[in-house]
């Protein structure tokens, strides 16, 4: 039997997809999303069991191919992963493929992009101003704190005056120790807007500090789209179906999208006709879509005319800067909420490079993780000396990570791998990616200052990784934003501009990447193009 | 054990050489890897991974051929474990990260190494942990700078 019309077909589940889907469940028409994933269940999540740490390394990884590896039924989402060719690239990218996409893994860090952010040309005269501003989506940015629930502090000089709902989490003696620091040398910190709720909330219950955020939270107070936006969005009328791959996006004779062929949970090829399309499914995900939905009438890929369809790719490429203390530090709490600073956020050519980047205050990490991370930077030996190296280091590390901001450069791409396939044959995605010389500019800098700012808050030694390989967790830029067709992917809000009835609402649209984690920018765009269809619904299509 | 036998499988020799990588503490706290019993749940780790066992049989297998054919690297005390192991590492470079990465999950997971190291043996949920409160002159400050 064929499945129904829809009005509105949402392709993937995650951060975008879920604000997306409960923001238009009220603009009267029917609402279908297609996840690939499975809904995941808090009780099988590592930290239900000693042995979290390898769970979270393996079966829980971030990355996709190493949940395949580690499969032989046990990777988490199963099959839902696709595999990606990621030789090509020095980060190597990760996501998770389930409702919740990848808020299901991460720290739930939720820096919203600043207002200058938005308009880099303008100020620095580097890559392109995005056609909308902080202040247009100031609102959603309120709405999504709301929803998603975020503890922090009013007052960042960072930012413009905004009120997070619920108050900030504990610093921890970590927090503590680094924000001492930061205070005597006079730069800027604050406690991290954290999408971890600090008090009951919603239904959820306050954070009881498990530590790993980032293998899925047990407790279910960490925000991710499947316990914050699908119940509501859910009890609001929208399908979620999972399980269900898109292979391509289908066009009318008239060259609207009028739907998608997909492989159902047990394998089988369906279609799905919509009269909007929505796509959801990050900033790989998205692009890897549209070039295998390449057809006679746009052979180079959907929504391709300006050929920058899979172009522009970034992420954040990131440097890992520890300190060892001699005190014990409480490392615990959640992973990646702690502080930040934005000290060196804003362009200086002093300093060599243009734009910068922020730093996010890092909790320590399991016993195994430690003594691995130590092994393989030569600080914990085997044999003897091992258990003292060990203690050493152990709740007395504290560690950093500054995000730097990388620029859009069209020969950073995502393009269709000639062999690899997924489970269903859909050919994968292929990396070809480099570390900019402004970045890597930005990452010494931020090494140097890294060292300075623990060595004033006490760390008896220092150490830095330059660049960590993984953590390509945020997937921006290849289907961008703007008003030109030739230089653009989509409108002001988010409609393709060579398909009128096609939105795109993950990262694939930012126009540049900030210095900051971006999913709090990523929902509240959702938010706003939900709200863009519905005011333009009388003429969405002109 | 003959030498014939795989070394992964050699469950004494292996259970020395975990001995090695991991010693007991000197306070008697924490067990060595071998003696917590850790040889079988590692080999079977490693012997997963194709690529992973292929590395740890060769520089098993030559740490074992290069002290002798009936099991004497069992016997020797802890120093020569330490040298015969060192010895084999420039021709098998990749053979101690390819073992301790099961090896340090499996040790540190177990109950018996959590006690010993002072903490809980439990998972982390669903008892969390107790974390330091913000300090409140550190919080102070910061409203102080908001009102501002």
């Amino acid at each position: 039997m064929p499945n129904e019309p829809v009005g509105v077909l949402i392709i993937g589940a995650g951060a975008s997809g879920g604000a997306f889907a409960w923001r238009i469940a009220d603009a009267g028409m029917s609402v279908l999303c297609l996840e690939q994933g499975p809904w995941m269940k808090q009780s099988d999540y590592p930290t239900n069991n000693l042995d979290w740490e390898s769970r979270a390394a393996t079966e829980f990884s971030p990355n996709p191919n190493t949940r395949l590896a580690a499969r032989d039924g046990k990777g988490a989402g199963g099959d839902a992963a696709y595999p990606i060719h990621n030789e090509g690239t020095p980060i190597k990218p990760v996501m998770f493929n389930a409702v919740g996409g990848s808020t299901i893994l991460w720290a739930a860090h939720f820096p919203r992009f600043t207002p200058r952010d938005f308009r880099v040309r303008s100020d620095d005269g580097v890559a392109d101003d995005w056609p909308i501003d902080y202040e247009t989506l100031e609102p959603f940015f309120a709405l999504n704190d709301q929803m998603m629930g975020v503890s922090g502090l009013a007052g960042d000089p960072a930012y413009p005056k905004h009120e997070p709902p619920l108050p900030p989490l504990p610093l921890g003696a970590t927090g503590n120790t680094l924000a001492r620091g930061f205070e005597k040398l006079g730069w800027h910190w604050w406690p991290s807007d954290s999408a971890v709720i600090s008090q009951d909330y919603n239904g959820r219950e306050a954070c009881i500090n498990l530590g790993p955020c980032t293998s899925g939270c047990a407790h279910g107070a960490k925000a991710s789209t499947d316990i914050t936006y699908w119940p509501v969005a859910e009890r609001k009328g929208v399908e979620l179906r999972t399980g269900c791959r898109v292979k391509e996006i289908t066009l009318n004779d008239a060259g609207m999208a009028d739907g998608v062929l997909y492989y159902d949970e047990g394998g089988t090829l369906q279609e799905q006709k919509a009269e909007i399309v929505v796509l959801a499914s990050n900033g790989i995900g998205t692009p890897r879509l549209l070039l295998n939905s390449a057809n006679e009438r746009y052979p180079d890929g959907l929504a391709n005319s300006s050929g920058l369809v899979g172009k522009n790719l970034m992420f954040h490429p990131y440097a890992l800067i520890r300190g060892v203390f001699d005190e014990p530090l409480d490392g615990k709490g959640p992973r990646g909420c702690s502080i930040w600073s934005h000290e060196f956020y804003e362009t200086d050519r002093s300093r060599g490079f243009v734009r910068g980047y922020s730093y996010e205050m890092t909790r320590g990490v399991g016993p195994a993780g430690e003594a691995l991370f130590g092994a393989s930077r030569g600080r914990i030996p085997w044999g003897p000396g091992h258990h003292e190296a060990w203690s050493e280091i152990y709740d007395h590390t504290a560690g950093m990570v500054g995000i730097t901001e990388d620029l859009p450069d069209e020969a950073n791409t995502v393009t269709l791998d000639p062999e690899l396939t997924d489970s269903d044959g859909i050919p994968a995605p292929k990396i070809t990616y480099e570390v900019s010389e402004n970045s890597h500019r930005q990452l010494t800098h931020a090494e140097e200052r890294g060292h300075e700012v623990l060595r004033a808050a006490g760390a008896t030694d220092t150490y830095s990784d330059h660049l960590i390989e993984q953590a390509g967790w945020h997937l921006m830029g290849t289907a961008r934003m703007g008003s030109d067709p030739n230089t653009s992917v989509v409108n002001e809000w988010g409609r393709s501009h060579d398909v009128k009835n096609l939105f795109i609402i993950d990262g694939s649209i930012f126009v540049t990447a900030g210095g900051v984690n971006p999913t709090s920018t990523i929902q509240a765009l959702a938010l706003y193009v939900a709200d863009s269809i519905k005011r333009n619904i009388g003429n969405l299509f002109d | 054990m003959a030498q014939n036998v795989n070394p992964l499988a050699d469950t004494p020799f292996l259970t020395a050489v975990l001995d090695t990588l991991i010693p007991p503490s000197e306070d008697g706290k924490l067990p060595g890897a071998g003696s917590l019993g850790l040889a079988s749940e590692v080999g079977s780790a490693i012997e997963r991974d194709e690529d992973r066992s292929a590395l740890v049989d060769a520089g098993l297998g030559a740490i074992r051929d290069a002290t002798g054919s009936a099991g004497e690297f069992v016997t020797l005390d802890f120093p020569s474990r330490v040298a015969a192991i060192e010895a084999q590492l420039e021709a098998h470079p990749q053979l101690i990260p390819s073992i301790i990465t099961p090896l340090y999950f499996a040790y540190y997971q177990d109950p018996t190494v959590l006690v010993g190291l002072g903490l809980p043996a439990r998972p982390p949920f669903p008892g969390g942990y107790e974390v330091t409160p913000t300090d409140p002159d550190l919080l102070e400050l910061l409203r102080s700078k908001a009102a501002n």
